[in-house]
């Protein structure tokens, strides 16, 4: 919420009509770019930067939406809520898993089959989001004393910890030694939480796995 | 290690979309223990991205003013993403005859939701649940011991091993395997330790010997 007051609403459109010149130097630097605007979102909640997403894709969800829910009013409503999945869940885009293209491609397909399935009066005990996870479990998992277990052992496994990949140590270290919120880190880094998340991940199991090794 | 794996076609067909939600379920139950699958479904899924995004722009005509929607969007309150502390994902626990299985997460809430056990002769029980118009799905469990008889389907049936083994003729099935069969298979499954699986039929099966033949649908026992 903090982000939401420090911006004014107020977002430059740029025309609807782009001209084939702009079209073009969008594609040529098109992935990098996309990743960093996804990124802007996910980390400082960058309402311009998602105002240009918005724009790159509101018109090829609405192409999906055509295709797969055969239906003007339906497709719009996909958009709407595709769009709306983008700006609330970016935080979990993880850009070591794929890039920002595919991150946006999986929220539709997953909104879209919901909406496909609500249409047809499908049970929906079971959601998209389920089948096809955005990033990292969203619910807290409680770890309770595990984590003061792996603190411990983390403190007696500096040597271990140098085994690391660079990128994982780095992210060990301040959340395990420095006591940082992946929020921190996320912001620190520059990089989405969920990759945040999967690296931490990641580093644990191989830490824990090392530590197997050992008894 | 995993032995029977999802095919290319499926996991394309799952990365856009287009499975129905049984075997949509299956095959996201699968990836849980497959990380070969899950590699290549991350490698299929960034190309249906990458053909979706060349679609020429100037293809698609939206006439609405974007304006609004945008300003709605950037006015609905955020939601808190917890600040998750890192666990192996948590399985829910299902038991079921004495045994206990993990049950992988997408099948989580299904579970928790409570199913209706039903006792199949052979030692087998069949809990069904109801997930999409065109497919039935269904827990099947195998005691220690157990015995589905010979059956042959309608359609393609789908199976995902959640825990324990079974075995038939072509051979053995554990925790993690995506089996498929075809239509004219007839086949007999034994487990020897108990077996925990979730399938997916396109149409009901149809039992050709024995007391299984009571459990066909009433149509065909008429027609038998």
């Amino acid at each position: 919420m903090v982000y939401l007051s420090r911006t004014p609403p107020m977002v430059t459109i740029p025309p609807t009509t782009a001209a084939p010149m702009m079209a073009v130097a969008r594609k040529a630097k098109s992935g990098d770019c996309l990743d960093q605007l996804l990124t802007a979102v996910a980390i400082h909640r960058d309402r311009e930067a998602f105002a240009q997403l918005f724009h790159m894709y509101s018109g090829k969800v609405h192409r999906l939406g055509m295709k797969t829910l055969r239906n003007e009013q339906q497709a719009k409503e996909l958009v709407q809520d595709t769009m709306l999945t983008i700006w609330q869940k970016a935080p979990l885009f993880d850009s070591d898993k794929g890039t920002a293209n595919t991150w946006i491609f999986s929220v539709a397909r997953n909104r879209s089959f919901d909406m496909l399935r609500k249409g047809k009066a499908e049970p929906q005990c079971v959601s998209a989001d389920d089948i096809w996870p955005l990033g990292e479990p969203p619910e807290t998992e409680n770890l309770g004393s595990e984590t003061l277990e792996d603190f411990l052992e983390l403190r007696n496994l500096q040597g271990r910890l140098e085994e690391l990949p660079e990128a994982q140590q780095e992210i060990v270290r301040m959340v395990y030694l420095e006591d940082k919120t992946h929020h921190e880190v996320s912001e620190e880094l520059m990089i989405p939480l969920g990759t945040v998340k999967s690296r931490l991940r990641l580093a644990i199991n191989k830490l824990r796995n090392s530590i197997g090794g050992l008894q | 290690m995993i032995q029977h794996h999802c095919t290319s076609q499926e996991l394309l067909a799952f990365g856009s979309g287009k499975t129905t939600a049984g075997d949509s379920v299956a095959i996201s139950a699968h990836l849980e223990f497959c990380v070969l699958c899950a590699n290549k479904l991350r490698q299929l899924e960034a190309q249906v991205a990458q053909d979706w995004d060349q679609l020429s722009p100037e293809a698609v005509v939206v006439r609405e003013d974007p304006a609004p929607i945008l300003d709605s969007i950037l006015s609905t309150p955020l939601p808190d993403l917890p600040d998750a502390p890192v666990a192996v994902s948590n399985r829910s626990k299902m038991e079921v005859g004495e045994q206990q299985f993990d049950v992988p997460a997408v099948l989580g809430r299904l579970v928790e939701s409570g199913l209706k056990w039903r006792k199949l002769p052979g030692g087998v029980r069949l809990a069904k649940v109801k997930l999409d118009n065109q497919n039935i799905c269904s827990f099947l469990y195998m005691q220690p011991g157990g015995k589905v008889g010979m059956h042959t389907h309608e359609g393609k049936e789908t199976t995902l091993v959640i825990g324990g083994s079974f075995f038939d003729a072509e051979g053995e099935y554990r925790e993690g395997d995506f089996i498929q069969r075809g239509e004219d298979d007839n086949h007999t499954s034994l487990s020897k330790e108990g077996c925990l699986c979730f399938t997916v039929q396109d149409n009901p099966v149809v039992f050709t010997k024995g007391l299984s033949r009571l459990f066909n649908p009433i149509s065909r026992r008429l027609m038998s």
